[in-house]
């Protein structure tokens, strides 16, 4: 392998690919990136078994001034790599591999000789048809990411649901997330039909992805195998394993009718369960009481510690129906729902104090919902 | 480690796990006992490769392709390999066991994971590893490796298929380790004859024996010095717990060949010395000769209770010459 490419452009792919490499590692090839040279793109790999990316910089990517001399592969041990780059002098640099591994990399009158490992060590990615893809805007995946994750358990104890479910039927994308006290599920429709999967990705992973994704409407490509899910954007290539073991069925814990409704500004609401939670959090237990009276169209909130002292407002909201209701919550969960409306009203909608209430955009209630399920209060 | 060495080790178990190989009928939880050396990784890693090999010759992985190479230098992603750090299996690698058991492999979903020194795994871990051996979901097969059954939970025990390594009888293992110019007290302490060079280097094993011999002959002389030597012989080289644990097990060989001694055969492990020994136990009765051997058999218990090791022998050396001269 051999090639000469300006510093900058590697140095951003690199940084990209490097956020997967752990430092501890119990396969140690993975401890090194991977340089693969064909005759159209130098592709960075690295992974940390759960998540993997590759990059690539093409020959004809301006910035980058790639020029290969000849293809080849190989593994180079990341941590000194990147440093190496890093600090070499002048604006590019060249890299050329030898026989038995070793790499020569040359910037200036600085000579650096680095031991590298063979390619065919390092796991081989699948690779998936071209023809099952899914393709939706960056933007639109991240949003459906970021509105999802945060209803995911971070518990060992049920590691299914520390993933987010999704399926794919009849040209829609369902995203579930929950960890049994909250629920997040976004839908939203895919421009394809004959395409089935219904699979549980690791909201680490995700939330990776979405770190990564860029924020725009550019298009995305989602491809779906039997152990890992692909996301294409930019010339990357993002891998995450999927979780094992059948995911909880979650339509039935979604109310389907509802006794009491209030309609609220997701941002006023959010200032005000961050006043009351600021007293529950002090206390055994982080609760907060909503009081809705429609009959004289008032609701309370109530947040209380028994050590500090307690909070009393009365909401502001621009519509409550149906019967009169005493529940309590989680503000936090709250609070991590409506953080995830954004500038919109919501329609919070409820059947009876033990059982959940689901929060919904006011203008689109289908396609987004959070659950909640409420505390027992004596 | 070759791949032929395992098979000329083990021959019935390799057999039998190409044989499951070749007909995909692999269950999802194995248990391999054996002490260690019996080859068990090495089984394990066959049976990987087996499974994983591109050019299987029926069930038999090539040792040459890819696949192969990756998995027996431990750099296969699907090929989980989980060595306790330390005295047991740490939080973190239960933490990374747990997701394993839960996420789908790298490369396709068919997935090994082996843990070696099982009996280490904390309760933590073993719960998380009974929830998968009970509801075993994916393509996953499990190896535990353990040196007897008993330090595992019985719960784990049962779920699993259960494999003992065949191991060559003592007689055979003498006669190797001979071939090989090592000490036949070798072959009582390891099956594995690269454990056996590496304890013939390093020396340690062979002078304890020899010191060993001195103070028991010291014992049967009716020597009180036998007592100092405990302090100033023993002690020296016993200076950890592993030291222990190898001064136990040359006290039980010692044993074994007391007991030949007494019932008239040759002394195997210790030979050096045997003509001295025969001379000398020959003038004691059957019954003391048993006493002294029941004392020496104690002591890997009071050993486990924790008791001060110097104390431990200097009680032993009392006990003993009041047994054949009191």
């Amino acid at each position: 392998m051999k090639f000469s490419i300006k510093r900058t452009a590697f140095i951003q792919r690199l940084t990209n690919v490097q956020r997967t490499i752990a430092s501890k590692t119990t396969i140690p090839i993975l401890t090194g990136i991977k340089l693969t040279l064909t005759n159209e793109k130098l592709i960075l790999t690295g992974s940390d078994s759960d998540i993997s990316i590759e990059a690539a910089i093409i020959k004809s990517d301006d910035n980058a001034q790639l020029e290969i001399e000849e293809t080849g592969a190989t593994v180079l041990p990341a941590r000194f790599f990147s440093e190496i780059i890093k600090k070499l002098p002048g604006d590019t640099f060249s890299l050329n591999t030898f026989e038995n591994q070793q790499t020569q990399i040359l910037a200036g009158k600085s000579i650096f000789k680095v031991n590298g490992i063979s390619a065919e060590e390092y796991p081989h990615l699948p690779e998936i048809e071209i023809s099952q893809k899914i393709t939706l805007a960056a933007d639109l995946l991240k949003k459906v990411i970021n509105q999802t994750v945060i209803a995911a358990s971070n518990q060992e104890s049920r590691p299914i649901l520390t993933g987010v479910h999704l399926t794919i039927y009849q040209g829609q994308l369902t995203a579930v997330a929950t960890d049994s006290h909250r629920l997040s599920q976004r839908k939203i429709p895919l421009d394809i039909n004959d395409l089935n999967y219904d699979v549980i990705v690791p909201s680490r992973s995700l939330i990776e992805l979405a770190r990564m994704l860029p924020d725009s409407s550019e298009k995305v490509e989602l491809r779906i195998s039997e152990n890992q899910m692909l996301c294409f954007f930019d010339q990357t290539v993002f891998y995450s394993r999927l979780l094992e073991g059948n995911y909880p069925d979650t339509a039935q814990l979604i109310p389907n009718n509802s006794e009491t409704e209030l309609e609220v500004n997701a941002n006023d609401f959010l200032a005000a369960i961050d006043r009351a939670s600021l007293l529950s959090h002090e206390g055994n237990y982080n609760i907060v009481k909503l009081t809705l009276d429609p009959k004289q169209q008032l609701a309370k909130i109530y947040g209380n510690s028994p050590e500090v002292g307690t909070i009393n407002e009365v909401l502001n909201f621009e519509s409550l129906t149906g019967k009169s209701l005493e529940i309590s919550f989680n503000p936090d969960y709250m609070k991590d729902a409506l953080h995830s409306f954004g500038q919109t009203t919501v329609k919070i909608n409820f059947t009876q104090p033990l059982r959940p209430f689901t929060l919904t955009p006011s203008e689109n209630q289908s396609n987004f919902i959070q659950l909640i399920t409420p505390v027992r209060t004596f | 480690m070759g791949k032929k060495d395992i098979i000329a080790r083990q021959p019935r178990l390799t057999a039998y796990f190409a044989d499951l190989i070749q007909h995909k009928k692999l269950v999802h939880a194995y248990l391999l006992t054996g002490p260690a050396g019996s080859g068990k990784h090495e089984l394990a890693l066959w049976v990987a490769a087996g499974l994983f090999c591109q050019h299987p010759v029926k069930g038999q992985p090539c040792g040459k392709c890819g696949e192969c190479q990756r998995i027996f230098s431990g750099n296969h992603p699907d090929v989980i390999d989980l060595l306790p750090a330390g005295n047991s299996i740490k939080v973190e690698q239960t933490r990374f066991l747990k997701s394993e058991f839960n996420s789908s492999g790298v490369e396709s979903r068919q997935k090994i994971i082996i843990i070696e020194n099982a009996e280490k795994m904390t309760a933590s871990a073993a719960n998380s590893l009974l929830k998968f051996i009970e509801e075993p979901s994916g393509q996953i097969t499990v190896f535990l490796l353990v040196a007897s059954l008993n330090q595992l939970l019985p719960t784990i025990v049962s779920r699993c298929q259960l494999f003992k390594m065949q191991l060559p009888s003592e007689e055979q293992r003498i006669q190797t380790y001979q071939q090989e110019g090592l000490n036949t007290l070798l072959a009582g302490l390891t099956v594995d004859i690269q454990t056996a060079r590496q304890l013939a280097d390093e020396k340690t094993v062979l002078e304890l024996s020899k010191r060993l011999t001195q103070w028991f002959l010291k014992i049967l002389n009716n020597e009180w010095l036998a007592l100092v030597d405990v302090q100033v012989k023993f002690m020296p080289l016993i200076t950890n717990k592993d030291e222990q644990n190898l001064f136990i097990q040359l006290l039980e060989l010692f044993s074994k060949d007391l007991l030949r001694c007494a019932i008239g055969t040759k002394m195997v492990y210790f030979q050096d010395q045997a003509l001295q020994f025969k001379q000398r136990l020959t003038k004691y009765s059957l019954t003391k000769q048993l006493t002294a051997v029941e004392l020496l058999l104690n002591q890997p218990r009071l050993q486990q209770e924790n008791i001060n090791f110097q104390n431990l022998l200097e009680a032993l050396t009392l006990q003993l010459i009041k047994c054949y001269h009191g």
